[in-house]
């Protein structure tokens, strides 16, 4: 499988809105790092292959569907579900259709629930499968395994968080659904990247520094300070490399 | 301390040489007053500033790869005379007078001029952290 955030255990950020619910609004996959791509053309791990996709789901206007992250379904989120809410007929989320096509379920799926694989349609992501975990019962939507095995354990939908997409994978409080994932090789390669020691620049000279730095306060309430070498502004490029090769000198210092 | 003295005797590596107001303020005013400490990767050392001037580019720290390290302020009198109009005439003057200063002096070793971290702390005081070569 190449790089696609489509392996149960693997949608990096599952607290990300979906940019698949603004259909026709062309932005950036917040569920991909920058340098990563998905090919559209991957099969992925088999399983979700199906026949007969229909690439035209976004034109299904009325088709919204209820995933906990929709804001309009907040009311309901942290509501285990039962009988009544489950089966609000008012509410037009809970009566959702099916927009993708329905897959096949793996193993740690309850029985009942079902897989939907969509494609997305617009946006720079046009292309890439999606896979859609949904409970029947309470008509929940869920975009991974993790979030799904966090909903069987607790009742609850994950809450949303306005963190940074790093430091979801760092929060100690999904250490449920974290043990969870471990299994899947993707969970490990996240947990991995998350606590790579810092590297070294690459041809750095550790040898050789300019004979005099000159750092000027530049903002006092962020203590933001520049060096001028020569009495000219060192390029933010070589600033950076420089607090990089600090960086890895104190973790080199710390170990 | 006897920053004067050694300011007139540049065979002492370990001077520190006021210049400026941080020199003429000299009863009473802290500016100019340096700790240096050292541990085993880098070197730390603290200039009592009080009264600078924060405002962008007034505060710099010059770092040799020697450990020459020079402190450069200003300092102000903002604060609450900006907004009166009153001229006040000085009945005592304590605290550092106000114009720019220097700070001279060395750290015990060579440094790696690129790894400086500098802090300049709300309370009035330079910590600057150079990272041994």
């Amino acid at each position: 499988m190449s790089t696609t955030t489509e392996s149960p255990g693997q949608v990096p950020n599952p607290d990300t809105p979906e940019p698949d619910h603004l259909a026709g609004a062309v932005q950036l996959d917040p569920l991909l790092q920058s340098g990563c791509f998905i090919d559209p053309a991957a099969a992925s791990d088999g399983e979700t292959l199906a026949p007969g996709d229909r690439p035209d789901q976004s034109s299904n206007g009325a088709a919204e569907e209820a995933t906990p992250k929709r804001p309009s379904s907040n009311g309901a989120e942290a509501v285990p579900p039962t009988p009544e809410n489950a089966h609000s007929a008012d509410d037009p989320w809970s009566r959702r259709k099916t927009r993708g096509v329905l897959a096949e379920t793996p193993d740690w799926l309850p029985a009942g629930w079902y897989v939907e694989d969509r494609v997305r349609t617009s946006g720079v992501t046009a292309g890439t499968r999606d896979k859609y975990y949904c409970d029947p019962v309470s008509h929940r939507v869920f975009r991974s395994k993790k979030e799904v095995l966090y909903f069987l354990e607790t009742g609850l939908s994950r809450k949303k968080r306005k963190m940074e997409n790093a430091d979801a994978n760092n929060d100690g409080g999904n250490s449920n659904a974290n043990k969870a994932q471990a299994d899947s090789s993707g969970g490990q390669k996240q947990k991995k990247a998350s606590r790579a020691p810092p590297l070294a620049p690459p041809n750095f000279d550790w040898n050789n520094c300019p004979e005099q730095v000159q750092w000027v306060l530049k903002d006092a309430s962020t203590n933001t300070w520049i060096p001028y070498i020569n009495n000219e502004e060192v390029p933010e490029s070589i600033r950076k490399e420089w607090a990089a090769a600090l960086e890895y000198l104190k973790y080199k210092t710390k170990a | 301390m006897d920053a004067q003295a050694c300011s007139d005797n540049p065979q002492m590596k370990s001077a520190i040489v006021l210049r400026g107001t941080a020199k003429d303020g000299k009863p009473g005013p802290p500016v100019g007053v340096v700790d240096i400490g050292v541990a085993e990767k880098a070197y730390l050392f603290r200039v009592a500033v009080p009264g600078v001037d924060k405002e962008p580019g007034k505060l710099k720290c010059s770092v040799g790869a020697d450990g020459r390290v020079e402190v450069q302020g200003e300092i102000t009198d903002r604060g609450v005379l900006s907004s009166s109009s009153d001229v006040y005439r000085m009945i005592t003057q304590q605290l550092t007078p106000t114009g720019p200063f220097s700070v001279y002096f060395n750290l015990p070793g060579r440094v790696d001029t690129r790894f400086t971290l500098a802090n300049f702390r709300q309370d009035g005081i330079l910590e600057v952290i150079a990272f041994k070569k």
